[in-house]
Parts: C-alpha cells; sequence; structure tokens
C-alpha cells in the first residue's frame, strides 16, 4: 500500500522520454514524500540523469505525468517549476562568475519582497552557509566547496518546499560534505522535502529515508537504505549480471 | 617481470586528488579487470597512465620503461594501446581513414597495411564497412572500429576504457567475446569496467578501486564470488556518517 | 550601495550635463560637432552595452535601429511636415517594435550566431531602405528643408544622453540589472532560479534599440540629408562596440568612458596622422585588447579602484 496522496510531494507517473531511438526513461514511476529526504539512484545509463532532467523541465518528457501537490507539471519550463516552489542544484557548480556572492543571489525571482527585505534575507543565507566574509567577492573566485555553498544558499532564497539536490556530493571534499549534509537535515527538519541524486552511496545510504532505484529507464527497486543494499536487483544493476 | 607495473601511484584533476596510492601490475599474456563502484579512479588509472592528468606520485613502468613524465605519443611508442571511453571515432572520416589514424606513428607504408590486415582479422566487420562513415555506425561497431584502430599500433598490451558502456546486453557480448579473442591472439588486456561481473568472467585477475584506493584483489572467479566485492557497490562496507546535524 | 551613493551619482549626471549644457555657445562650430558626435557615441556605446554588456548576446547589427531612427526622422519631417522632436519619439516606437519583432526568432541562437543574425539584420534593413523606395526615395536619399539647426541639436543630443546615462544606470543598479547579467553568465542556471529568460532578453533589447533611434533621428536632422549607405554605417556598430568592450562591457561607467575616450583619439589621429590614423587607432585597439581584455573598468576593479558588482 502506498503513502497517502497528501503525504506524497512529487508522483512521477509513468514518464517516457527517449532520444533518437534510444528510450532514456520507459515508463518510470515513484512517489517522492513529503517532508523527507529522498534519494534517487541507478547505475550509469539508468535514466537516473534524464529523469532528473524531466523533473526541473531541463527536458519535456515525451509521455506520462509529473504531479506536483497533485498539479501535473511536466513540460513546464525550469523557471515555472521555480516559481511553484521546486528548486534545484547541478551537479557542477554553476555560479554566475563574474558577478559578486551577493549579486547570486539576489539574481532569484519571484520573492516579492522589497529589495530591502530581499537583500535581508540573502544575507541570512549567505550567512547560514558561512560565507559573509565573501559577499562581495565574484563568484567565479570563490573555491569549488564554496561554490557549492553559494549555490545550494541561492536555490533556498524562495523558501522552497522541494528542493532537488543533483550530485551534491561530486567533487567536495569530506569536511564540505559533512556541512552539506548537516544542512540538508537542517532543512528536512524545517518541513522541506528534499530528493537527492547521486552516485556516492555513503550519502544515499545514510541519509536517505526513501530510496527510488533505477535502471533501464524504470524503477526497479524502492525502499528503505537496508532494504535496498539486500535487493538482489538493485545489486546486480551496479555490479552486473553474468552472462546467462 | 610484470609488463606493466603501478606502485603507489597517485593522481589528481587539477586541485582534487582522485588516486590516493594505487598499486597493480599486469603480466604478458593475462587479462586483469580494474572493476570497483562510480568515484574508485578506475579510468583515472588509464589517464595517469597515458600521463593525461596530473600525476602526483609513484612508480610506473611499462616494459622495462618509465612511464612518468612521458608524453602519449612517446607511450604508445612502447606498446600500450588505449582505447578512450565512450566509442571515439572521428565521425566525419570513413572507418579505413580511422585506422590509418590510428597508425599515424608509423611510416613504413608496407607495416601499416600489415597491420590492417591484422585488424581485419579479428574484426571482420570493419572490413566490409571501410569506405562507410565511422559517425553513421552502430554504437556496436564504433566500439569495434575504436578498439582496431588502437590496433593498428601492434600493441603489446592494450587498456580498455569501459567497453561496455552505453551498448545494449547483446553487444556488450560481443565487446567482450571480441575482448577474448585479442587476448587468445596473444594481446595483453587489462580493462576498466563498471559492469563487474562480466569484466571478471573473461579476466584472470582482478582489482577493486574504492574512492582511489586499493580495496581487493584477486583471481577474477574468486572476486566474482566474494560477497565483500559486490557489497562495496552499494555503500555497505563502509561505516555510517552521523546523520544527526549538530 | 546606499540611497546617498545612488543621489551622489544622478547628481554629478546632472552637473556633468549642465556642464556640457553651457558650453555650446562658447566654442568653435567644429568643438561643438565634435562634442555632439561623443555624446551620440555614449548614447549608442551604453544602449549596446544593455543587451551585449549586459544581457551577453552581442549585437553586430545594432546600426539597423539608428538607421530606423534617422529614416523614421526623415520621412515624417520631409514628406509629412512633421516637427522634428515628436519625431524621435516616433523613431523610438519603431525600432522598440522592430526589435521584439526580430529579437522573438533572434534571440533564441547563441553567441556567434546571434551576433551574424543581426549583422544581417541591419544589412537587410539597409537594403529595405534603399528598396522601397516609394517610402525611402530609395537611393536618392531624403533631403530636409534648410534650417539652422545647430544649437537645437546640440541640445536634444545632450538631453538624450544624460536620459541614456540615466536609464542604463537605472538597469544597471536593479535587479532587473542583476538578472540580465546573470541571463549572460549562465542562461540555463537563470532560468532555473526563475528567470523567465525569453521576456527579458526582450526588454532588454527592446530598451537597448529605442535610444540609437532617437539620436539617429537628431543625426539626421542635423546633417539635412541623409540615404542609406551613410546611415546604415558598419562602422557605427563597430564602434560602438568597441567602445563598450574598451571602457568595460557590463558596467555603466565603462562605455561612457571608452565612447568618450575612444572617439577622441579616433579624432585626435585624424587630425594629426590623417594618412596613418586607421593604422594608430587599430594598435591602441589591439594594445587593449592585450592588456585590458575587460576593459577599463575591470582593470579598475583588479586594482582595487572600483568595486566588483553593480548590486551591493
Amino acid at each position: 500500500m502506498g503513502p497517502a496522496p497528501d503525504e506524497v510531494i512529487l508522483d512521477v507517473r509513468d514518464l517516457r522520454k527517449a532520444f533518437g531511438g534510444v528510450k532514456a526513461v520507459d515508463g518510470a514511476s515513484f512517489a517522492v514524500p513529503r517532508g523527507k529526504i529522498s534519494g534517487l539512484i541507478g547505475p550509469n545509463g539508468s535514466g537516473k540523469t534524464t529523469t532528473f532532467n524531466l523533473l526541473t523541465g531541463v527536458a519535456a518528457p515525451d509521455g506520462g505525468q509529473i504531479l506536483y501537490n497533485g498539479a501535473d507539471v511536466a513540460g513546464l519550463r525550469p523557471y515555472q517549476t521555480f516559481a511553484l516552489g521546486i528548486t534545484r542544484t547541478f551537479q557542477i557548480t554553476r555560479v554566475f562568475r563574474e558577478m559578486t556572492v551577493l549579486e547570486n543571489m539576489l539574481s532569484v525571482t519571484g520573492l516579492g519582497l522589497p529589495d530591502r527585505v530581499a537583500r535581508q534575507r540573502a544575507e541570512e543565507l549567505i550567512a547560514f552557509v558561512n560565507l559573509g566574509h565573501l559577499r562581495g567577492e565574484y563568484g567565479g573566485r570563490l573555491s569549488y566547496g564554496q561554490q557549492k555553498l553559494l549555490e545550494f544558499a541561492r536555490a533556498l532564497m524562495t523558501d522552497p518546499d522541494l528542493v532537488l539536490l543533483d550530485e551534491p556530493a561530486a567533487g567536495v571534499n569530506r569536511t564540505l560534505l559533512q556541512q552539506l549534509l548537516e544542512q540538508i537535515h537542517h532543512l528536512q527538519e524545517q518541513g522541506k522535502t528534499i530528493l537527492i541524486v547521486e552516485h556516492d552511496m555513503n550519502v544515499i545510504m545514510n541519509h536517505c529515508e526513501r530510496i527510488f532505484v533505477l535502471d533501464f529507464g524504470v524503477k526497479i527497486a524502492e525502499g528503505r537504505p537496508a532494504e535496498i543494499q539486500r535487493d538482489e536487483r538493485v545489486i546486480e544493476a551496479y555490479f552486473g549480471r553474468r552472462r546467462s | 617481470m610484470a609488463l606493466l607495473e603501478l606502485a603507489d601511484v597517485s593522481a589528481a584533476y587539477g586541485p582534487i586528488q582522485i588516486l590516493h596510492g594505487v598499486s597493480l601490475h599486469v603480466d604478458a599474456g593475462e587479462v586483469v579487470a580494474v572493476i570497483g563502484p562510480n568515484g574508485a579512479g578506475k579510468s583515472t588509472t588509464f589517464k595517469v597512465i597515458m600521463g593525461f592528468i596530473n600525476y602526483l606520485g609513484g612508480r610506473m613502468r611499462f616494459d622495462g620503461h618509465d612511464l612518468v613524465g612521458q608524453r602519449p605519443d612517446r607511450i604508445l611508442a612502447l606498446g600500450l594501446g588505449y582505447v578512450p571511453q565512450g566509442r571515439v571515432v572521428f565521425t566525419q572520416m570513413t572507418v579505413r581513414e580511422n585506422l590509418e589514424m590510428g597508425a599515424y606513428l608509423e611510416r613504413d607504408k608496407a607495416k601499416v597495411q600489415a597491420a590492417m590486415e591484422w585488424v581485419f582479422a579479428l574484426f571482420p566487420r570493419l572490413a566490409e564497412r571501410l569506405k562507410q562513415q565511422a559517425g553513421t555506425m552502430s554504437g556496436g561497431e564504433q566500439q569495434m572500429l575504436a578498439m582496431g584502430r588502437a590496433l593498428m599500433t601492434r600493441p603489446k598490451m592494450l587498456m580498455l576504457d569501459e567497453p561496455s558502456l552505453g551498448l545494449s546486453p547483446r553487444l556488450v557480448d560481443e565487446v567482450f567475446d571480441k575482448t577474448v579473442e585479442m587476448a587468445r591472439a596473444g594481446l595483453t588486456v587489462m580493462l576498466v569496467e563498471q559492469n563487474a561481473a562480466r569484466a571478471l568472467e573473461i579476466s584472470d585477475r582482478g582489482y577493486v578501486l574504492e574512492l582511489g584506493r586499493n580495496r581487493f584483489e584477486g583471481r577474477g572467479p574468486d572476486l566474482l564470488a566474494n560477497p565483500d566485492v559486490r557489497r562495496l557497490y552499494l555503500g555497505g562496507a563502509g561505516g555510517p556518517v552521523s546523520a544527526a546535524p549538530a | 550601495m546606499s540611497r546617498r551613493e545612488h543621489l551622489r551619482n544622478l547628481a554629478l549626471i546632472v552637473v556633468f550635463g549642465l556642464a556640457l549644457a553651457v558650453v555650446p555657445g562658447t566654442v568653435s562650430v567644429y568643438l561643438r560637432s565634435f562634442l555632439m558626435f561623443t555624446m551620440m557615441y555614449v548614447v549608442l556605446a551604453l544602449s549596446w552595452n544593455i543587451i551585449s554588456g549586459f544581457t551577453g548576446y552581442t549585437s553586430f547589427g545594432h546600426v539597423a535601429f539608428y538607421g530606423i531612427g534617422a529614416y523614421t526622422c526623415a520621412i515624417l519631417v520631409a514628406d509629412y511636415g512633421w516637427h522634428w522632436i515628436p519625431t524621435l519619439l516616433a523613431g523610438a516606437v519603431v525600432a522598440a517594435l522592430v526589435a521584439l519583432a526580430i529579437g522573438y526568432p533572434v534571440l533564441r541562437l547563441k553567441g556567434p550566431y546571434f551576433a551574424i543574425a543581426m549583422l544581417g539584420a541591419a544589412e537587410g534593413t539597409r537594403v529595405i531602405a534603399t528598396v522601397w523606395d516609394s517610402l525611402t526615395h530609395g537611393g536618392l536619399g531624403i533631403s530636409f528643408p534648410n534650417v539652422e539647426n545647430s544649437f537645437p541639436t546640440y541640445y536634444a543630443m545632450l538631453i538624450l544622453m544624460v536620459l541614456t546615462i540615466a536609464v542604463a544606470y537605472v538597469v544597471g543598479h536593479s535587479r532587473f540589472g542583476v538578472r540580465l547579467n546573470a541571463i549572460r553568465e549562465d542562461e540555463g542556471a537563470a532560468e532555473a532560479l526563475g528567470v523567465n529568460t525569453t521576456l527579458y532578453k526582450l526588454a532588454a533589447f527592446g530598451l537597448s534599440a529605442i535610444f540609437p533611434a532617437a539620436a539617429g533621428g537628431i543625426q539626421a536632422y542635423k546633417v539635412l540629408y541623409i540615404d542609406p549607405p551613410s546611415v546604415f554605417f558598419v562602422q557605427i556598430t563597430i564602434a560602438m562596440a568597441l567602445m563598450s568592450m574598451l571602457g568595460g562591457k557590463g558596467t555603466v561607467v565603462g562605455p561612457i568612458v571608452g565612447a568618450v575616450l575612444l572617439y577622441t583619439i579616433q579624432e585626435l589621429t585624424w587630425v594629426n596622422f590623417p594618412t596613418a590614423h586607421l593604422i594608430a587607432y587599430g594598435l591602441f585597439i589591439i594594445i587593449v585588447a592585450r592588456f585590458m581584455p575587460r576593459g577599463l573598468m575591470g582593470f579598475a576593479i583588479d586594482r582595487g579602484w572600483a568595486r566588483k558588482g553593480m548590486v551591493h
């Protein structure tokens, strides 16, 4: 039996996307529970990245639905899903390099706040990620880790309900990763929902309550970390199957 | 003496260190697999051997020659062949032209022709498609072409980087069959693979890397049967990181 | 930047404007003309900067809008008897509409493709001006009734310049400007932060078209005769781009400084080295491109003489 409707913030139904003749996503379905940290994993070529792009509006699906709080957001452009309360970060940081940290924060739209209040919020978030001393520095001059933090803070400007993190652990050292993870848990305690796409299994297994595993464009397993680690289909997806 | 030897090798991409003291060796005539979960540094191993990335330390020798600091074309001339990840072929060129590019270092036309004959013997399908533009070939055929091209220098050892990547199961079979065929023809093969089961199936020995370090090594069948190796892929072997915020 | 700093800057602009206002009566005809051209180039460089500097869509066809403004003024004055000042507004409106019309398809193109498409658009408007002779008098050009207009056109250009500076200033220091910069830096990331990039690009493009159009109208009226080659002059586009880049694209002060400096140098080399002036000019550009790729403002920011970023 699945979760009750209002407990599901993002209901992905039979999502499909093909590139040329290749079916990258072939009927993927999963329901992301509200207020929890969930993980979306899968080996290379599983369709995980394409699915993420479909959820964030970077690409439009060929079929299927993406129900956010009941409304279908499939095919909407990123700025539209953003306005509905979904934000995302990028695997390789995409901070605005020739703009200051503060300007990066203020580039966000839809705040509906007067300048002074927006600025205050930006300063608070910059402080939250410990980048206060760099508020006037160009984004491009920050270290990679600092850029990750900036991108994270930037995604939080609108106080979104659903945060999609694209490989937050990529290229990040252990200390910074720990900091990021603490902040992620902090957000979850505030009632936000987080969906993490990751390769780093330790991050997924130790921080996600629910995990969805994709392979060949469909969901092959879902459950709690311990269940997933024991699941033969998942092990096979990652380790490979012997020749039949 | 091993044909290829890496002892305590470290390497980085710019500021990010990927390999932390990796050691392995490949003896002549062997098929050796290097496997491990994402981020293990498998492909990076090949890249540091070829001199493409920042070498930080350790010993690397091939056929008695020191590889450290050598230019890639010099390394190729020593008899090391390399098939990079992703079926890299010159899409605008024909099959023949791709193969000729593979023999770029060889001036002697007769030797180039002989190499091409040898490649055709191993990959008859390439002989059939000499004039075809590489970009119009299927994924599997492109992978064959990439391998054939690497063989044009008649290397002593071939390094295959993720040969099964992006290929359908049937094509994966073909690629691994060809690899076994090449090994039987006397080629020493080292392959990096994400499809660990298949790679170990055809390998004499294997190394399992995790986060840029050696974790396991042993004979192919032994690693295949070892449950700890599988668990590595899903983070089961690592200790839990504290989930509670400070 | 605080309220006080903004007011101080705007006051500076007004003072600067007033200084230029008292000048014309006291100087030679040549100098008056020189100042007027300089002011025109400030207008052009700042406008170009809005779409190419802030938004990052490098336009090599902005002269099209200048020409549209010139022709609108000429046609309405010479053929319909309008007073010249309202024609400037009309020209701005026409240019804005044309900008939105071409912008919609063309702003989807990236980088060099956009630049070339705009080059094509500029050439296209020149050809239309030549061929649609029932409207534009084609190759014959349009003559205005002769009138003494040295002072009125000077003041019109001065007011236009002050207006352009004010608008560029407001855009540059607002969140609207921050989002334009974000589009330049990384359009995909900007979209992921809620920026409707199509809308913003069109707005910037339209805004960047109206001031050159008005400038074109003023120039046309000053010179009292226009024809397609004289107003759709590709060198104008090159000049706007160079001035903006020399001064520092993406800033407000940059294009102003770049326009003044480059035009002055251009005039000096032309006067003093009439045969070699293009070479001297070219050399100067190469030196700047080599040693100050982010323009003079970039150089100043690196040295700490100016602050990083526009919104503080």
